[in-house]
């Protein structure tokens, strides 16, 4: 009988670690289509190479990947460019590799203040979109921070970091962000 | 020993199926599907009204509009109605009396009747003539957090009522990351004033929002020689031929709406009071006849998760409504008043059921009880001397109904809906009480209204996705409309008369959705409409004698086509095109060549907006309606139109807005409706034609400036 009460409880610890633990329906999908529109409605200065057609737009993840291979899936895909150019993917392990990211994604396991200090100490001042999903990292100098709210996936947006990137953002992704300081310059 | 193995090997197995496992094929699909969504889709911005659960607007078996609050805001309308008059396929009417609403080329006399009108998912019906009058909803657009709009028939899930579809407002929406107080205040034309205030707070597990507002209008200056065919009419109707209608369109509207949610209840409360003058099958004489309205709404909800596949939702709402009239017309002297009211309240049980991902199940049962309905008329000067109609003492109007809808996903590509509603309102007596009881020279009569038949009401969709940027569905509904108190009062003077049956509508609608480019979108519907058993005023023959009552005689066709186009070439810059052709035939046997009164067979919508920057926006709104005919009246003999034909209108309005003022939440806005000027004519109803055959005259150029602060 022991044995059989043993089985069920290693059973049922089995079955509840293949449960996702999302708390929105297919959050990192979402975060990944995400980043394409994002791109849609930022332009990036001039100068940026992203308007180097030769070269690959860059999103770089940084910590823990948390999309599996949801980004190399989705952006493998012909149809899934970001403007109009084809994607590569990066997890960046070092810092010197984050320059060369157009998006840079921070994970949720960066979550000590000096880390995020290292990267940010690189984006700052860059046209690098930097994208967050811990509360507080748009306060800190993340340029966009997503969260969840009343499951629904919102982001706010570090007005001056933004400013200092030179990232153009459109009226329609500001309104329906949260800003965190005044978009106007000081 | 043989434990710690199995511990192991099950620890192992474990450790196979993390957390994010998914097969290849399923990781294709979801990329496909969520790569192809917009932004606001992939932000989950979602709908609620098509099927009291939410979904996203492609998914949703039926033609749907959505208006955002960022919308209002950019466009700057000024009243609700504002808002619906620039929806695609409706369009306003104003007699003087009551504002009232055209919807894809069907228009009825009884003010808001096809349509069903929520606020914060509340229908906000007036129980005496099954309708959904402007004058009880005075939503102050600055308390509208989202409109959903969804056109075609919608009775399976919302009952009777809902002929061409439901217009659900949302003023409860509340988000802590967005400013949650607002004060403000508006000047405008016609001496029109406006307060507005908002706050919501979280306090725990405890939310709230509350809105108030105040608004007054001096209302139009519009010279009665203007809209009577023969001014010469005038003097023997008590005014001198260059009467106008100062001082007698005045409006003042008071709103409070306090909502919120604690754990698993929700609770949602309003209170509306309106004062409106207008006139009435005679032109008013002095201060012009005054129309109080009082409605008062209070709403308890439950949510309760079942199982992760099941969860019930369940409302029980008390509404007490009170309409009092103060008639003006004819002579200085001139006494009639007339009062009327009904309260009652409506429970609603839903339950949402996913057995499997591929399938939803939504069922429902909504039972409404409404008592102490009056009608009480005193106008001495036509021979109606305390005249009281009203439900006969321990009667109620009992409507009762059950739903289920099924959802199911056949595949990627193909989606399908059905479902069906039972409803029933068995009938009720009614009696009409004339003289005073006090002094005991008082009669009875009574009659009983009785329709104890089942209507059956079903719907059926299919949404197939050609491929991720092409959407069709294709949509049968059925939706009835039972007659209302007023329409059964006939009963009481001729008790003979058949009962009335619900007005039955059969909607068969195709949809197309194309995202032709991440810029450029285009939404196409083409219709078809049959209306049946309609309750016109009719000539009937009792006991030799002609007398005109109402009856099921009305048989109409309409078909016709919608088209929107949304183009935004650039982030700052948003265009939306919207044209719609409607054709309405009257199907009765002698009719067929009379043209259908307020039945545009035209209405376009033009709306654009640029922001300069963040914070500064101009936009602009147009809508043209093609001419319209006025009330043709069977009882007459010669059938007669009560007016002449309008000619269309093209209303341009300009907005512009400008946010975060100062640095802070200040902004300030200023719409100006009818940029050109343009003479709006709506034509005459069997309310005003006597003063206005040639139709009423509607707003001319207008502004409306507001100041206010988001904090």
């Amino acid at each position: 009988m022991r044995k059989c009460i043993t089985v069920l409880v290693l059973l049922v610890v089995t079955l509840l670690s293949a449960l996702p633990l999302f708390s929105i329906e297919d959050e990192y999908y979402r975060k990944a289509a995400l980043f394409k529109i994002f791109s849609q409605y930022i332009q990036w200065p001039k100068n940026s190479d992203v308007n180097d057609r030769s070269k690959p737009f860059v999103v770089g993840v940084i910590g823990k990947n948390p999309f599996g291979s949801i980004l190399e899936a989705a952006y493998s895909q012909e149809e899934n460019k970001i403007k109009d150019k084809k994607v590569e993917i990066r997890y960046i392990s070092k810092m010197e590799e984050i320059e060369s990211c157009h998006i840079l994604f921070i994970s949720k396991s960066i979550d000590k203040e000096q880390e995020l200090e290292e990267i940010l100490a690189v984006t700052r001042g860059k046209p690098i979109l930097t994208i967050g999903e811990t509360k507080g990292f748009a306060g800190k100098g993340v340029l966009f921070n997503l969260f969840i709210s009343r499951d629904e996936i919102r982001f706010e947006i570090n007005a001056q970091a933004l400013r200092e990137s030179r990232l153009i953002p459109s009226s329609q992704l500001l309104s329906v962000a949260k800003i965190v300081g005044s978009l106007e310059a000081p | 020993m043989k434990m710690k193995k199995l511990f192991i090997s099950v620890a192992f197995l474990a450790m196979l199926f993390p957390s994010n496992i998914y097969s290849q094929d399923q990781d294709i699909k979801k990329i496909k599907k969520y790569f192809k969504m917009d932004l606001q889709q992939l932000l989950n911005l979602v709908i609620t009204t098509a099927g009291k659960k939410k979904e996203k607007i492609s998914d949703i078996p039926a033609s749907v509009v959505l208006v955002t609050r960022e919308e209002i805001e950019t466009y700057g309308y000024q009243t609700l109605a504002e808002i619906v008059e620039n929806i695609p396929g409706l369009y306003i009417t104003d007699d003087y009396w009551s504002q009232n609403t055209g919807i894809r080329g069907f228009w009825d006399y009884t003010s808001n009747r096809n349509i069903i009108i929520l606020v914060n998912g509340i229908p906000l019906r007036n129980e005496l003539s099954s309708s959904y009058s402007f004058e009880n909803i005075v939503v102050p657009v600055e308390a509208i957090d989202r409109i959903e709009v969804v056109r075609g028939p919608m009775s399976v899930i919302y009952g009777n009522g809902a002929f061409f579809g439901v217009i659900n407002i949302f003023t409860n929406q509340f988000d802590e990351k967005e400013s949650v107080n607002q004060v403000s205040a508006s000047i405008g034309s016609e001496k029109t004033s406006k307060l507005f205030v908002r706050t919501a707070g979280k306090q725990g597990d405890f939310q709230y929002v509350f809105n108030g507002s105040y608004f007054y209008t001096y209302g139009l200056d519009v010279p009665l020689s203007k809209m009577v065919s023969s001014p010469a009419i005038l003097p023997y109707l008590g005014l001198s031929e260059d009467h106008t209608t100062e001082g007698q369109l005045e409006r003042s509207e008071k709103f409070f709406n306090f909502s919120g949610t604690f754990k698993a209840f929700s609770f949602d409360t309003s209170y509306t009071e309106t004062g409106k003058e207008g006139s009435v099958i005679f032109p008013s004489i002095a201060d012009g006849t005054s129309f109080v309205t009082k409605d008062m709404r209070i709403n308890v909800g439950y949510k309760k998760k079942l199982s992760n596949t099941s969860r019930l939702e369940s409302k029980v709402c008390y509404f007490m409504h009170r309409y009092s009239a103060d008639y003006d017309m004819l002579f200085e002297e001139f006494y009639g008043t007339q009062e009327e009211g009904a309260f009652g309240f409506r429970a609603a049980l839903n339950l949402f059921i996913t057995p499997s991902p591929k399938l939803d199940i939504t069922m429902g049962m909504d039972y409404i009880y409404v008592q102490d309905v009056f009608n009480d008329v005193t106008v001495p000067a036509f021979a109606r001397n305390l005249y009281h109609y009203r439900l006969a003492d321990g009667e109620a109007i009992i409507t009762q109904s059950i739903f289920a809808q099924i959802d199911y996903t056949l595949s990627d590509r193909l989606k399908f809906t059905a479902g069906a509603m039972l409803e029933q309102t068995p009938g009720y007596t009614l009696e009409e009480r004339i003289g005073d009881f006090t002094i005991g020279n008082a009669s009875i009569t009574q009659a009983t209204f009785s329709h104890p038949q089942v209507e059956f009401v079903p719907r059926i969709a299919l949404i197939y996705s050609l491929n991720d940027r092409n959407i069709f569905k294709f949509l049968y509904g059925k939706a009835i409309n039972r007659p209302s108190f007023f329409q059964n009062i006939d009963l009481l003077f001729t008790p003979d008369l058949p009962p009335l049956k619900p007005e039955t509508i059969h909607t068969f609608e195709i949809n197309y959705i194309a995202q032709l480019s991440s810029k450029f979108t285009m939404n196409l519907s083409v219709f078809r409409n049959i209306l049946d058993k309609l309750i016109y005023r009719s000539l009937y023959i009792v006991d030799d004698t002609v007398n005109a009552y109402h009856a099921n005689v009305g048989e109409m066709g309409t078909h016709g086509a919608e088209m929107t186009v949304i183009c935004s070439p650039s982030p700052n810059l948003y265009f939306e095109l919207s044209g719609t052709y409607q054709y309405t035939q009257d199907k009765r046997a002698g009719f067929e060549d009379i043209e259908v009164a307020y039945s545009p067979k035209f209405l376009g919508y033009l709306k654009a907006s640029y922001f300069f920057n963040k914070n500064i926006s101009l936009s602009v709104t147009g809508n043209y309606v093609s001419p319209m005919e006025s009330y043709y009246d069977a009882t007459l003999s010669p059938p007669t139109r009560l007016g002449e034909k309008v000619d269309g209108y093209f209303l341009l309005g300009a907005n512009l807005r400008i946010r975060k003022l100062f640095g802070i939440g200040m902004f300030l806005n200023l719409r100006v409706s009818n940029l050109l000027d343009e003479e709006v004519r709506y034509p005459a109803t069997a309310n005003n034609f006597q003063f206005a055959s040639k139709g009423t005259i509607g707003r001319g150029r207008s502004f409306l400036l507001t100041i206010g602060w988001k904090f």
